[in-house]
């Protein structure tokens, strides 16, 4: 199992998009969500049975306090902006921070995703993709860009947080795992420490998936 | 305290018309389904099980709606041969039953809305009476000139009444002079931003959606917001506009005619001038008692969630261990109860009868609603304790099955609660007498 957390501006299609994926329906026009709304979806990888328990937060700024509560033990954090409004691309490095901040450092996984490809031109599209791209390299994310409106790349990209989340686990297990066999103590937390920014330049291979 | 006994009176009163509706209301629900059921043969179990349960006391009418598990099915399967006259004869008694029930109601009905009647009348409003007799639900036909007195907004003294209204009219579309225009300055436009994107996705959506009524409540909003700048707009107080609207409206509507069916941009200007008045005033009072919900960080929700999880521990200890074990959060659920006053988990027309008795209710918004929640969280206990993870149990409390609930569901409810006030908060108080 693993925890998934999705922030960003109100509006920007958070709801839509899991909607999409975990019911396969869209509605232009969600409630917006109050605080928390809560999702899990069933996977079945390698013949493990894996779930995605997704998280969806409220975007408007008030709910912060609340939703802050619900950042904590995040595997993956999904940044999510409106590729037709930059605004919503600028304030993702504030969401992806508040949420970091309530985890461990290096224990998640960081996508940024731009929704409701559908409403702008290929070449604007474009345009929005390459700024998008540095701030993915900046965050340490994966960028992927999606429509919840015509289903483009949506389920591809949930997929593939699961395979990342699974793949995580999975390391993470065999740490565990290896741990236990030889002493913990100071020593083994500094080798920890040590391995993770390699780690983490393995983890997140670019995969990017344009118009 | 004399309001408070008066209060028990009428919660006892209501709680047993309530009942006998409720039975009835079971009846015409078990009517249909062994209806439905058709020319399949039934089990006797089953329909003896239907008999007696009418007789007992508040157990709800959804559960009956509840499809059945597998399980009923393969033990109806099992008395297949069973004759259907047995069917047909308990199908006719509950059928005449009902009936009889429906002609007892309305009269009921009737007398009370007289009773309505001649309290409004005046010249002076009795407001504890009203308040009394306003706690069991308030007819139709009064409902809207009954809320502008309970929330304060009209006087009890009849011959004000017309002058009040003017002059708050006058003093709201003042506002809008003065600050309306300035929705587009950099330091508004966030705000405003947020309410034009949250109204179109409000409902009913037949009714929002029409322009003339998407501007009333841009208007509503952005004013309360500017003028409340401790909170300003935060969402969820879009939808408590929804209630006063609807029920002022419904004056300029047929009986028959659904509000949200209603062509607005037909209704006279100068009548949705004043709708939009005592729409904004009626929110503004009912905020006023219930501002910390909205201030930064929201402490009055995390107070009243807080004081939720306390009371269930106490009133329910089995329901709360199993939320405990499982590691669900009150706030996980309750958090969007308090922001929105439940009106995001029951239909809209169970809100209005809620909100009745919230504002009969000393404190109904701000503590009432707290005991109300406590009920609803334990009305579905039986759902609830089925349930064996943290998922379902999310998913569950996010999505609670109430789109059929009607009067009688939130006349139970709020009979629970005012017993769970009762005991569980003010008995304390008359122990120390």
């Amino acid at each position: 199992m693993a925890k998934v957390v999705m922030v960003g501006d109100l509006y920007v299609g958070k709801t839509s998009l899991i909607n999409r994926f975990c019911k396969n329906v869209f509605d232009r026009d969600y409630k917006a969500t109050i605080g928390v709304d809560f999702e899990i979806e069933r996977f079945e990888i390698l013949g493990i049975p894996f779930n995605l328990q997704i998280w969806d937060t409220a975007g408007q700024e008030k709910f912060k306090c609340i939703a802050s509560a619900y950042y904590r033990g995040a595997q993956v954090i999904i940044t999510a902006f409106d590729l037709g409004d930059l605004q919503t691309l600028e304030h993702t490095r504030h969401w992806l921070q508040d949420a970091l901040k309530e985890n461990e450092p290096d224990s998640c996984s960081v996508f940024l995703i731009g929704t409701k490809k559908d409403t702008l031109s290929e070449a604007e599209c474009e345009r929005t993709e390459q700024d998008a791209l540095k701030y993915a390299s900046e965050m340490n994310a994966e960028f992927w860009s999606v429509s919840a409106k015509t289903g483009e790349h949506v389920k591809d990209f949930f997929f593939r947080v699961a395979g990342l989340a699974f793949e995580q686990s999975m390391k993470k297990e065999l740490e565990k795992s290896r741990h236990s066999t030889t002493q913990i103590g100071a020593g083994s937390l500094i080798q920890l420490e040590g391995n993770s920014p390699e780690k983490r330049e393995n983890d997140f291979r670019p995969n990017i998936n344009c118009c | 305290m004399a309001a408070e006994n008066l209060n028990t009176e009428v919660a006892i009163e209501t709680a047993n018309k309530v009942i006998q509706n409720h039975t009835k209301l079971q009846e015409q629900n078990k009517f249909q389904e062994i209806k439905q059921l058709g020319d399949r043969p039934v089990a006797p179990e089953e329909l003896s099980s239907h008999v007696t349960s009418d007789n007992k006391i508040v157990k709800s009418a959804s559960e009956s709606q509840i499809p059945k598990s597998s399980g009923e099915k393969h033990s109806l399967q099992r008395h297949q041969s069973v004759p259907q006259q047995t069917s047909a004869a308990v199908v006719n008694k509950l059928a005449d039953q009902a009936l009889m029930n429906t002609a007892g109601l309305s009269e009921r009905e009737a007398f009370r809305l007289e009773k309505f009647k001649q309290l409004l009348a005046g010249p002076n409003t009795d407001l504890d009476e009203l308040r009394k007799i306003s706690w069991s639900g308030i007819p139709k036909p009064v409902r809207s000139i009954t809320w502008k007195i309970l929330s304060g907004y009209l006087p009890a003294n009849v011959e004000r009444r017309e002058g009040t209204l003017k002059r708050k009219q006058k003093e709201y579309f003042a506002f809008i002079e003065q600050y309306y225009n300035s929705r587009n300055d950099e330091t508004n436009q966030s705000t405003y931003r947020q309410i034009q994107i949250d109204i179109p996705r409000m409902s009913p959506e037949t009714l929002i959606l029409q322009p003339v009524v998407t501007e009333i409540f841009e208007r509503i909003l952005f004013i309360w917001a500017i003028r409340h700048p401790a909170s300003g707009y935060v969402q969820g107080i879009n939808d408590l506009v929804t209630p006063f609207f609807v029920v002022f409206i419904s004056d300029y509507v047929a009986e028959e005619e659904e509000v949200e069916n209603v062509d607005v941009s037909s209704l006279p200007e100068e009548v949705l001038r004043n709708i939009e008045a005592d729409s904004y005033w009626c929110m503004s009072k009912l905020l006023d008692g219930i501002q910390d919900n909205y201030t930064f960080a929201q402490p009055g929700i995390q107070m009243k969630v807080k004081m939720l999880e306390e009371l269930v521990s106490r009133i329910d200890e089995h329901v709360h261990r199993h939320l405990h074990q499982y590691e669900v959060e009150y706030l996980q659920f309750a958090f969007r109860w308090m922001n929105n006053l439940l009106m995001r988990e029951v239909p809209l027309r169970c809100t209005i009868r809620l909100w009745d008795t919230y504002q009969s209710e000393p404190e109904g918004f701000s503590h009432f609603h707290l005991y109300v929640c406590a009920a609803f969280l334990v009305r579905w206990r039986k759902e609830i304790l089925e349930e064996k993870d943290f998922h379902g149990l999310l998913i569950l409390l996010q999505n609670l099955p109430t789109a059929h609930w009607g009067n009688e569901d939130i006349s139970v409810l709020l009979a629970e609660a005012y017993r769970l006030k009762f005991a569980f908060a003010d008995a304390p108080n008359h122990y120390k007498k």
